[in-house]
């Protein structure tokens, strides 16, 4: 059976975004007893939005919005709902971004990763409502997050290019992808 | 109206059953990791800590004796009043998998699940105290919500006083213990950093069974309607760094 190239590129994504996931809980376990902790949603919609076809690209943001949701306890669907709306608006102002250039996307993960961390932070407030939230926790978590966007963000973009050359899916041939 | 929550089910289920694997074997890694790096010890800290266990080992063997006698005591006075027994959970313990810990949401994935029979609601306890309530179960993991939780809340009393006040989890800062908030406490009670005063479970909602620490209040002000006292509850601190927990398996589920 031959998978679509399309598909393909969708999967190697998804794998991509799947092992930062593990990785980045892995360091929430270890940040625990600092009271700390990262969440860097933006940095799985970014590369996706920026160098994939939309529709790849859109299939791999929902696809990591919805692994997100199954290992959170909001409702199911919320970060692939935003994910997928992040997406469609990277996409409509990605021709005049030079989304080639490694210090724009870093710039625009940041940008992503601080207004969905926003959304999420009212749509907790709104559901715990009469609930107490720390908001010197969340500036943290908040900054901290930011911080490993920039640590980590170029190398995490460039495993995701890699990792579709691996899969002879690399993006030379997407005719979207090259802006 | 039913096929979308079937989906969403299905979907949530089979992304998390995906996932568990991957963390389970990170955690598995951990240990490793631990026990490689346990290994590099040399013999004398290892004779050393061995010397120390065995202190530890025969007052917790002395314990058990004592434990024991009193076990038979309360069996007895059970019988002789014909009172209900005390023995309605089983313990079940289990390795911490993840802590995630944030702003919104305070959970702990532990390495067992519908496999060890556990259930969704089980009270998950620790050495400190009451570490919380199981909220999903998987086929190998399931997930904690912790007492420190912004939504979790449930009801505790002072040690020494039956009254019951709420308690709710929720502030967490950074860099510092979690603590909670005691709200509906009598004016006659008092609690200060000085002279804090220990909180418990109360035993009523039937989740928690009665007499499990909670943590300790160390702040009470009067509320703004002046018909109770708020205050602030310190948890204890090894909450956030957690490793190992008994989850209390009810023996006779409702």
């Amino acid at each position: 059976m031959k998978v679509r190239p399309h598909h393909r590129r969708t999967a190697v994504v998804f794998g991509c975004g799947v092992i930062l996931l593990v990785l980045l809980r892995m360091l929430n376990h270890s940040l625990s007893p600092w009271a700390l902790s990262v969440w860097c949603g933006g940095l799985l919609v970014t590369f996706p939005a920026l160098r994939l076809g939309p529709q790849q690209g859109f299939n791999a943001c929902f696809l990591l919005g919805l692994m997100l949701d199954a290992l959170s306890p909001f409702p199911f669907g919320l970060h692939a709902f935003l994910f997928g709306v992040a997406h469609l608006v990277i996409v409509r102002i990605r021709n005049r971004l030079p989304a080639n250039e490694p210090v724009i996307v870093i710039v625009v993960t940041l940008v992503t990763n601080l207004v969905l961390f926003v959304l999420i932070t009212f749509f907790a407030l709104s559901r715990n409502s009469g609930a107490h939230i720390s908001v010197v926790r969340l500036l943290s978590d908040l900054v901290l997050s930011q911080i490993t966007i920039v640590l980590i963000g170029g190398w995490f973009l460039a495993l995701q290019e890699r990792a579709l050359e691996i899969a002879r899916v690399g993006l030379h041939d997407e005719p979207s992808a090259m802006i | 109206m039913i096929f979308p929550t079937v989906l969403k089910r299905f979907a949530r289920d089979g992304l998390y059953e995906m996932h568990a694997p991957l963390e389970v074997t990170t955690a598995y890694l951990r240990e490793l990791q631990n026990y490689w790096a346990l290994r590099t010890r040399s013999k004398t800290e290892l004779i050393a800590a061995y010397r120390d266990l065995g202190g530890v080992v025969s007052k917790y063997a002395h314990a058990a004796e004592e434990n024991a006698e009193l076990r038979r005591a309360v069996e007895r006075l059970e019988r002789l009043l014909r009172l209900s027994s005390f023995d309605h959970y089983r313990s079940e313990s289990a390795r911490v998998v993840n802590r995630d810990f944030n702003g919104w949401w305070q959970q702990l994935t532990i390495r067992k699940g519908s496999n060890f029979t556990i259930p969704v609601g089980a009270p998950v306890i620790f050495t400190g105290g009451v570490v919380g309530r199981v909220t999903e179960v998987h086929t190998t993991t399931a997930i904690v919500d912790l007492i420190s939780s912004p939504k979790v809340r449930l009801a505790a009393s002072f040690e020494g006083d039956d009254r019951p006040v709420s308690f709710q989890g929720g502030i967490n800062p950074p860099l510092s213990r979690p603590t909670a908030i005691a709200e509906f406490v009598p004016l006659d009670l008092y609690a200060s950093a000085a002279d804090p005063k220990p909180l418990i479970t109360s035993g009523l909602g039937g989740v928690f069974p009665r007499g499990l620490r909670v943590g300790t209040v160390v702040k009470l002000d009067p509320s703004p309607d002046g018909l109770f006292k708020t205050g602030r509850v310190a948890l204890d601190p090894r909450l956030n760094q957690i490793t190992e927990v008994t989850v209390l398996v009810p023996l006779d589920p409702l």
